[in-house]
C-alpha cells in the first residue's frame, strides 16, 4: 500500500525503466536521454516508484546502510528532487491507493557499505534528433504551421 | 484522359469538410482511394518475415526506388487484388500522391496539443488507430489496425527524401510490427550460417561499415540500420529493406563498394543508398538466429578487441537510439530491448579503422557462440 503524503509516481508517458542487477537505467523515450541510477538509488527506485512517501523509504533504508540516518535522509531527498528536476517523478495524487512492495522492517545482519545515490545523464542521442514541436494549427486551412 | 489533365480538371475532396476524428480522416481518404483510376496505381507485397504488407502506390513518381527496397515477393497487378480480411491477407498501405491524383490536402479539426515530438499524433491515436502527421513531406497518414489497411496522403511523392525511400513506410511497420509482437530494433544484422548478431549504437559507431564489410568476407546481411526483431527465444532478426546506407565521406570503405556505382547521387544526409539486391543479392539473409549483440567503438589500435560487456552497458546502447526513432509504443520497444540484452549475451568490439580484421574476429565469435540455454533444451 502506498505511503501517502510526499509520495510520487514514475511518468510513464515520457519515461520507462529497466531494472538491472545493481543499476536502474531509465530513459525519456522521446528525446533518448538516459539516466543510469546506482548505490543507495537502485536500492530506492522500487519504493519510490510504488510510491511510498520518501521519509518511509529514508527509514527503511537507513537500515541497510553504514551510514547515519539523517546523511541518508539528505542524499535520498536531493536524489527525489534531481528526479522531479528532470521530470523523470511527478507528485502522486494524494490518497492515491497502488500495489507496493513491502519495505523490509528488520536490518540485514550486516549493514551494507553506503556509496550514496548515484546519478548519472546521458544526452548522447539529444544531437541526433529534431524535437521541433507543432506550436499551432492553422484553423481555416486545418493543417499544422510547421 | 491523362493523369495530369484529370488533375487539372477534377480536384477530389476539395470540399469544406472539417474532418475531426481519426475514423473520419480514414475513411475520408478512403473513399478517395475508391474514387481513384486502377490503372493510375502500381503495387508490391513485400514479406517482411513474417509479416506482409501490400503496398499501393497511387499516381506515385519512381514508384520502383519504393518497391525495391523491400525484399518483395509480387509486383504488378496481381500485387493489387484485394484480400481484405482474408485470414493472413497483408496489411495494406494505399499511397496517393496528392498533386498526381488530383486529391486534395484534407482539412483536419487537430490542435497543436494533439501533436507529439515524432511523426505519431497522440491526440489522434488510439489502440485501434494511430494518426501520422508526416512533416518531412507535409502529408498525412492514419493506420487502422483492426482492419489491417492505411492511408496515405502526401502532396506529392516526388518531395519524398531518398533516405524515406530507402526506408519506406517505416513508421507503419513499427506499429504494425508491436502488434504482431515483434518490434523494430535500431540496429544492423549480420551473420553467418544462419546464426547471426545484431550490432548496435548510435550513429558513426560503424553498424553500416561492419554490416558493408560483412559482405566482403562472404557474410550475410540482414540489415545495416533497421532490423525487425522477435525478441522471444530462440531470437530471430527478419530483413526489413535491402538498402544500405554509407557516408561518401567514410574514411572506411568496403572493396565490393570502391567501385560501385551507386545508386543515388547524393543521398540527403550526405549518405550514399545502395540497392543490394541489385548489387549483392546472394549476400542477404530474409532471417537470422540471433545470438549475440555487439556494441562497436572505433580504435586507433591495431587488432580488434572483443569484451564481453553486462546486460545494463548493452541497454544503454541499444534503447535509446531505438526508442528515440520508435514510431510505435516506445515502452514496449524499450521492454523488447529490455528482454534481449538479458537473453543473449553482448560483447564491445574495438574496431580498428579497417574493419576486415573486425569482420574476422567476428566471424570466430560466431563459430563459437552456443545457442542460449534458455532455449537450448
Amino acid at each position: 500500500m502506498a505511503s501517502g503524503i510526499g509520495a510520487y509516481r514514475f511518468n510513464s508517458d515520457t519515461f520507462a525503466f529497466e531494472v538491472f542487477d545493481e543499476e536502474i537505467v531509465a530513459l525519456n523515450v522521446v528525446d533518448g536521454i538516459y539516466y543510469a541510477f546506482g548505490g543507495a538509488a537502485a536500492a530506492a527506485w522500487p519504493y519510490l516508484v510504488a510510491q511510498h512517501s520518501v521519509p518511509t523509504v529514508a527509514s527503511a533504508l537507513a537500515a541497510r546502510y553504514a551510514v547515519l540516518p539523517d546523511e541518508l535522509a539528505r542524499d535520498l531527498a536531493a536524489f527525489v528532487e534531481r528526479l522531479v528536476g528532470e521530470n523523470i517523478l511527478v507528485t502522486a495524487p494524494e490518497g492515491i491507493s497502488v500495489d507496493a512492495p513491502e519495505i523490509a522492517g528488520l536490518p540485514p545482519a550486516s549493514a551494507q557499505a553506503y556509496e550514496g545515490f548515484l546519478f548519472e545523464r546521458h544526452a548522447d542521442m539529444e544531437d541526433l534528433l529534431t524535437l521541433d514541436p507543432i506550436h499551432d494549427v492553422d484553423p481555416s486551412k486545418g493543417w499544422p504551421n510547421t | 484522359m491523362t493523369r495530369a489533365l484529370r488533375a487539372a480538371l477534377s480536384v477530389r475532396g476539395a470540399d469544406d469538410r472539417m474532418i475531426g476524428s481519426s475514423g473520419a480522416l480514414f475513411e475520408h481518404l478512403a473513399e478517395a482511394v475508391r474514387g481513384l483510376d486502377p490503372s493510375d496505381a502500381a503495387g508490391c507485397v513485400a514479406a517482411l518475415g513474417p509479416l506482409t504488407i501490400r503496398l499501393t502506390l497511387h499516381g506515385a513518381v519512381d514508384e520502383a526506388f519504393f518497391f525495391d527496397a523491400f525484399p518483395s515477393v509480387l509486383t504488378g497487378v496481381s500485387a493489387m487484388e484485394s484480400s481484405d480480411g482474408a485470414p493472413g491477407a497483408p496489411f495494406a498501405i494505399d499511397v496517393v500522391d496528392g498533386a498526381r491524383c488530383g486529391v486534395a490536402r484534407p482539412r483536419l479539426a487537430w490542435e497543436a496539443a494533439d501533436f507529439g515530438f515524432k511523426r505519431v499524433v497522440p491526440g489522434w491515436s488510439d489502440d485501434d488507430r494511430t494518426t501520422y502527421f508526416l512533416r518531412g513531406e507535409d502529408g498525412v497518414a492514419v493506420a487502422d489496425w483492426q482492419s489491417g489497411r492505411a492511408h496515405v496522403w502526401l502532396p506529392s511523392t516526388a518531395a519524398v527524401a531518398a533516405h524515406e525511400r530507402a526506408a519506406p513506410f517505416r513508421w507503419i511497420i513499427d506499429g504494425l510490427a508491436q502488434r504482431h509482437g515483434l518490434t523494430t530494433l535500431h540496429a544492423a544484422a549480420i551473420g553467418l550460417g544462419g546464426i547471426g548478431l545484431l550490432i548496435v549504437g548510435e550513429g558513426g559507431r560503424g553498424k553500416s561499415t561492419l554490416a558493408l564489410a560483412a559482405i566482403d568476407a562472404g557474410m550475410t546481411y540482414l540489415a545495416d540500420d533497421y532490423a525487425l526483431v522477435d525478441v522471444r527465444p530462440p531470437c530471430r532478426a527478419y530483413r526489413l529493406f535491402n538498402t544500405a546506407k554509407l557516408r561518401p565521406d567514410s574514411s572506411v570503405r568496403p572493396d565490393w563498394i570502391a567501385d560501385l556505382a551507386h545508386e543515388r547521387e547524393p543521398v540527403d544526409g550526405g549518405k550514399l543508398i545502395f540497392n543490394l539486391a541489385h548489387h549483392a543479392p546472394e549476400a542477404l539473409a530474409d532471417r537470422l538466429e540471433i545470438r549475440a549483440l555487439l556494441l562497436p567503438e572505433f580504435t586507433d589500435g591495431a587488432l580488434p578487441v572483443l569484451e564481453r560487456v553486462s546486460p545494463s552497458e548493452a541497454f544503454r546502447r541499444t534503447a535509446p537510439s531505438t526508442a528515440a526513432q520508435c514510431q510505435g509504443s516506445e515502452a514496449q520497444a524499450v521492454a523488447d530491448v529490455g528482454r534481449l540484452v538479458r537473453t543473449l549475451p553482448s560483447y564491445r568490439l574495438h574496431m580498428p579503422r579497417d574493419p576486415r580484421r573486425s569482420i574476422e574476429r567476428i566471424r570466430e565469435l560466431l563459430r563459437a557462440l552456443p545457442p542460449s540455454p534458455e532455449w537450448a533444451a
